[in-house]
């Protein structure tokens, strides 16, 4: 473990410090050293997605075997999970078919396959829980009140029920667009700003840590 | 070398210099002390709120988020490893193990790491389960809703969301309180910080996400100097905003 971690953190260090000098300075051997690291990066990160892929299929595959809580709902992704890699990898079989017409009709099969899947099944299935969100918030927002007694979550409701109202065609709050406009300009995008700073500077003093090697997340 | 780069690479050393010249300051205990920190509801509530998970015998969950090693939102997901990290010591000796999603392989493999090392500190490395750790989808909204599975499949009380997650972390909160679950959400999605103050029990705003190695791990020095870093780096910033608008304001520039 010891070695490990001794050998991981000067690579850590050395491919980061190369890469941020590399993405402010541009000269030799900097600018070589630069893409060779990303496609480095970029062939771990395809690798880690694949491990991510088995782990995500045994987890499911667990909860079938053990009847666990919610296993039909596994089975259901496991069985689509094959089906679709099964169609997908048809398409590259059709090479090996005796004929140009099969081998047509394979590839046909495969690609409509996948269509199906992605046009008529994922992506409803994500439209629908987008839309999900909106009731979701609406809801949190009416429970806001009562989890949480404080003067800020009042401030909240108010504000977002009057900029709501505000917003909608209706003729008499017109008067209301110069609050509404004081409210998202000034006041939201700069408050808005701020938190953006804010966060800018956490993500910088975090990748910062692991660059200089004081935080190691690969290993103690 | 544009002044733009010049800038940036100069806020990025000095901000590089005071995290290791502070962090070393600040490795005496006392000293450390001087480096005050305001309070932050979320991580004092969070020690005791683990704690009930762990007696109670029910699984605490972390989130690392949609977000992916490698790209912009690598460091949302560190935050999360940095609070799987607080709690893993403490939760791995409960009979129901922490469980953590991400959205990402390389997330899922780190996560692993964490709590593997945390068994091992506590002589338990057998008991240490590779698949407390999962990727929950590869996509944010596939991955939104494996995670959703597990709130509701894993008997979690206490949920702890801190990466990189969009406005469908309110799904995963609601999710969360059908179950009755504590939950406390970090993002580094400005946008869905506002989701998430609506739908949480306590949110982290701002660089609160980024914090929690300065309240929790016994607030380790190198990550309180990276506190006051940032804080000077915004006040340098603050500072270059305002002569900015002062020299337009007299068309000098």
């Amino acid at each position: 473990m010891k070695l490990r971690l001794s050998l991981a953190v000067p690579v850590a260090v050395v491919s980061g410090v190369v890469t941020l000098l590399a993405f402010f300075i541009r000269v030799e051997p900097l600018t070589t050293v630069f893409p060779v690291l990303l496609q480095w990066a970029a062939t771990l990160a395809a690798i880690a997605l694949l491990a991510g892929i088995v782990n995500l299929m045994s987890v499911h595959i667990r909860k079938v075997s053990a009847f666990s809580a919610g296993w039909a709902y596994s089975a259901v992704l496991v069985i689509a999970f094959v089906f679709v890699i099964f169609m997908w990898l048809l398409g590259y079989a059709a090479a090996f078919a005796p004929d140009e017409p099969t081998r047509a009709d394979v590839i046909k099969l495969s690609q409509e396959s996948l269509n199906v899947a992605f046009q008529f099944v994922q992506t409803p299935v994500e439209a629908s829980l987008s839309a999900l969100l909106v009731v979701v918030m609406v809801l949190a927002g009416a429970r806001l009140i009562r989890a949480r007694r404080h003067w800020s979550a009042v401030l909240f409701i108010l504000v977002s029920l009057f900029l709501l109202v505000s917003l909608a065609p209706l003729g008499p709050l017109s008067f209301a667009q110069g609050l509404r406009d004081l409210l998202i300009q000034p006041l939201a995008m700069g408050a808005a700003r701020g938190i953006l700073l804010g966060i800018a500077l956490g993500a910088v003093a975090t990748g910062l840590r692991v660059i200089i090697g004081v935080d190691h997340p690969y290993g103690d | 070398m544009t002044i733009a780069s010049l800038l940036g690479l100069g806020l990025a050393g000095m901000m590089a210099v005071l995290i290791i010249g502070v962090g070393l300051w600040a490795r005496n205990p006392e000293r450390s002390k001087m480096l005050g920190l305001r309070p932050v509801d979320a991580f004092n509530d969070l020690p005791q709120k683990a704690g009930e998970s762990i007696e109670g015998g029910t699984r605490i969950h972390v989130s690392l988020g949609a977000g992916a090693v490698g790209t912009e939102t690598t460091t949302g997901a560190l935050a999360g490893i940095t609070v799987l990290e607080s709690i893993a010591d403490a939760a791995t000796i409960s009979d129901k193990p922490p469980v953590v999603t991400a959205g990402d392989g390389a997330a899922a493999m780190l996560a692993q790491e964490t709590l593997r090392r945390a068994y091992e500190r506590q002589n338990a490395a057998e008991r240490y389960d590779h698949l407390s750790g999962r990727m929950a989808g590869p996509t944010p909204l596939s991955f939104t809703v494996g995670a959703m599975t597990t709130l509701k499949d894993e008997n979690v009380s206490t949920s702890l969301l801190i990466g990189s997650f969009g406005n469908e972390v309110a799904l995963m909160a609601d999710a969360g309180w059908g179950e009755n679950a504590h939950q406390i959400i970090g993002t580094d999605n400005a946008q869905a910080q506002a989701a998430a103050y609506v739908t949480a029990d306590e949110t982290l705003l701002g660089e609160d996400v980024y914090a929690s190695g300065a309240y929790l791990l016994g607030g380790k020095p190198f990550h309180r100097a990276s506190l006051h870093a940032q804080d000077v780096a915004r006040l340098l910033i603050i500072a270059a905003l305002f002569i900015g608008a002062l020299l337009k304001l007299v068309g000098i520039i």
